[in-house]
């Protein structure tokens, strides 16, 4: 069967009108207006490429090579009638694609791919990061968060002071440097930013019956430092922007980003997994320090009571794990290990300053 | 040829109309947009290249000019060694700029990274217009691009710095010696290209529509963008053995307003899945409102250029090549 189409030759735009007959080793070309025929041997011939209605053949190794421009449902016909395999067309498989069921598959997939990507992939990838995450930047946007964030605060400056002294004197177990800001606030609250800044909120010391709770509860903000729940927890919020600016190399984005979310800290919900950790690694610095378990669970019951009478629930009283659970594991630890209380007179001499 | 009667060049030759067809489809563009995206994604972007080229070629082949179809040559493999030595350059700019704000301070590591780029950027731009031209052809004659790094070099540093200094007045005359440069050193075959256009007859289109948006809350701002492609459009010729012809753009304000309010909501409301509608929209709208009216017999274009543009022994410039920046 002939095929009629046009050839040009490579050295001008002169389309030569031809018919073309295949073969299974070569393809004649005729061409009328110069009466002549040309031979392309097949293994010469490159993969034909599909180009609107028409099928586009190019010969040879040298440039400017010589190209051939067929009907495409005409020459598929011929190519499927006589299983000429080399002829197969590329690049069909994503035109092929265009049925309203192919596009529906595809939207799926993209939607299921999607869904892995960010509920399974991106968790990975935010440790990963939080891990090689270098130690100095840490503390350093840290420090720009709690400037960030006092900024609209009132500071009490003498009991920022008392603090860290009751710090200096305390076991932390931390690598980082542990630096405490009390800020004049009725909410009863406390958040741990990344790198060792630590923000209590005056009004939580106010009710403290024994500087237990205030080893618990800056234990527990501790462990979130540690285990850099912060960061990991404020990588997940803006996870989305992380992965564009892992591709553009952007890395001054992500800690713009990042700081700019401070106003949010004290708002910020961590999940039940590093309440859990953070709550253990509490519970370790309270026996570090000879301190009494049971300041633990004096420091929920208050916080409980608190948060029933005001409906706010500080980042210390997260709904899960629940406050009643959260002081039964308290109750079962302290009777499973046995502690000793010894009486440390340098924290009780700074928590006094504290609760004035 | 339909309208055009042969004859030998220099005679007088009646002028003929011709235009650029875009057959393409939103949803056969949406498969091939989408796959290649999916595919980019899951791969972490080492597909992207690859994705590129099927893109390219989808968008050359469902372009029609005299009864042929345009075709892109370029092959994943080529681009994606072009962007690993992009990436290892920039790495390297990158990695020096660390050390210098490091050891040295803030203001050498600056200064060194704005230099580096003044220099890599022409570089980038020289690179990408040769490499997209030597992979595009028509009826097998392939384009070229013969512009030289060292005039693209002093067009881009002197339009920055004026540009900057003049607090963006400069920025017509920039415009305009960027088109002359790329569109003087353009050609398919022995058919070159000119600009006619002058920096103050952009300048006047800008002013104007620049106040004329304000004042009318930005309705007159689609008029200003006809008005802008109209000029920019129309001052572009092309010339074959002394003969002549020149783009005409019929775009309205009506025409881009359509286009852009259009393309804002099949974007917003798709979330961003019908990106290709919108891509092919727009490729539609250019090519129905642009006419070539011209004496040239285009079956009469020799083949002039060498496909092997990325073979030439010039450092730097060679091996961004293959970088590939997008502008379709």
């Amino acid at each position: 069967m002939k095929l009629e189409g046009i050839y040009f030759d490579g050295k001008s735009a002169k389309p030569l009108p031809i018919e073309a007959t295949l073969y299974r080793d070569y393809i004649s070309i005729y061409i009328p207006e110069t009466v002549t025929t040309i031979r392309w041997e097949h293994n010469k011939v490159r993969k034909p490429e599909t180009s609107g209605d028409n099928v586009i053949l190019k010969y040879g190794e040298e440039f400017p090579f010589p190209t051939l421009q067929l009907n495409k449902h005409q020459f598929n016909a011929i190519v499927k009638q006589y299983e000429l395999s080399h002829y197969y067309a590329s690049g069909d498989f994503f035109r092929s694609a265009s049925t309203p069921i192919a596009l529906l598959m595809i939207v799926g997939g993209f939607i299921t791919f999607a869904a892995i990507f960010y509920f399974f992939l991106v968790p990975l990838l935010i440790s990963g990061v939080a891990e090689v995450f270098p130690r100095n930047a840490e503390i350093s946007m840290g420090q720009a968060m709690k400037k960030n964030f006092i900024a609209g605060e009132k500071v009490d400056s003498a009991k920022t002071v008392a603090a860290n002294k009751f710090v200096k004197n305390l076991k932390t177990g931390s690598d980082y440097p542990i630096h405490v800001t009390v800020v004049k606030n009725y909410v009863k609250n406390a958040f741990a930013l990344p790198g060792g800044e630590i923000v209590v909120y005056s009004d939580i010391l106010k009710d403290m019956k024994s500087y237990d709770e205030l080893v618990a509860l800056l234990g527990h903000e501790i462990g979130h430092v540690q285990e850099k729940h912060t960061l990991k927890t404020l990588l997940r919020n803006v996870s989305g922007y992380i992965i564009i600016s892992l591709v553009f190399s952007d890395v001054a984005g992500i800690v713009t980003i990042l700081v700019d979310n401070a106003s949010q800290l004290e708002q910020l919900h961590y999940n039940r997994e590093l309440e859990s950790q953070a709550d253990d690694y509490g519970y370790k610095v309270i026996l570090m320090n000879k301190a009494d378990p049971k300041g633990m669970e004096d420091l929920f019951k208050q916080l409980e009571g608190d948060s029933a009478a005001t409906g706010i629930i500080p980042e210390f009283l997260q709904s899960h794990p629940k406050i009643e659970n959260r002081i039964e594991t308290v109750k079962e630890r302290m009777k499973g290990e046995k502690s000793v209380v010894v009486k440390n007179d340098s924290l009780a001499y700074y928590w006094a300053e504290l609760v004035k | 040829m339909d309208f055009t009667i042969p004859s030998a060049p220099q005679e007088a030759r009646s002028t003929s109309v011709k235009k650029i067809i875009f057959k393409g489809k939103g949803n056969e563009f949406f498969s091939v947009y989408l796959l290649s995206i999916f595919l980019s994604i899951i791969t972490l972007g080492v597909y992207y290249p690859w994705a590129r080229v099927k893109i390219l070629k989808y968008l050359y082949s469902e372009t029609e000019f005299e009864g042929s179809n345009f075709t892109f040559h370029g092959v994943g493999k080529e681009i994606f060694i072009g962007m690993l030595k992009a990436f290892a350059l920039l790495g390297a700019v990158f990695g020096i700029y660390i050390l210098l704000l490091l050891y040295v301070n803030i203001f050498i590591a600056v200064l060194f990274y704005l230099v580096a780029l003044i220099f890599i950027g022409p570089a980038a731009v020289v690179g990408s217009l040769k490499y997209r031209a030597s992979r595009s052809s028509w009826r097998g004659i392939y384009f070229g691009y013969r512009g030289s790094y060292k005039s693209m070099f002093f067009i881009l540093l002197k339009g920055l710095l004026l540009t900057i200094v003049t607090l963006g007045i400069y920025g017509s005359w920039f415009t305009t010696s960027l088109y002359k440069e790329i569109l003087k050193n353009l050609r398919m075959g022995n058919l070159t290209f000119n600009y006619k256009g002058q920096g103050e007859d952009l300048f006047v289109i800008n002013l104007v529509g620049g106040i004329l948006s304000s004042l009318t809350l930005g309705i007159y701002f689609f008029k200003y963008q006809s008005d802008k492609y109209k000029y920019l459009a129309g001052n572009i010729s092309l010339d074959l053995d002394g003969h002549t012809g020149k783009l005409k753009a019929t775009t309205t304000g009506f025409g881009f307003f359509k286009l852009m309010i259009g393309n804002l909501f099949i974007i917003l409301f798709s979330l961003g899945l019908a990106m290709p509608w919108a891509i092919i929209r727009t490729i539609s709208f250019y090519a129905n409102n642009s006419l070539l009216e011209s004496t040239i017999n285009f079956d009469e274009i020799l083949q002039t250029e060498s496909a092997r543009a990325s073979a030439t022994g010039e450092g730097l410039l060679d091996s961004l090549d293959a970088l590939d920046i997008q502008v379709i």
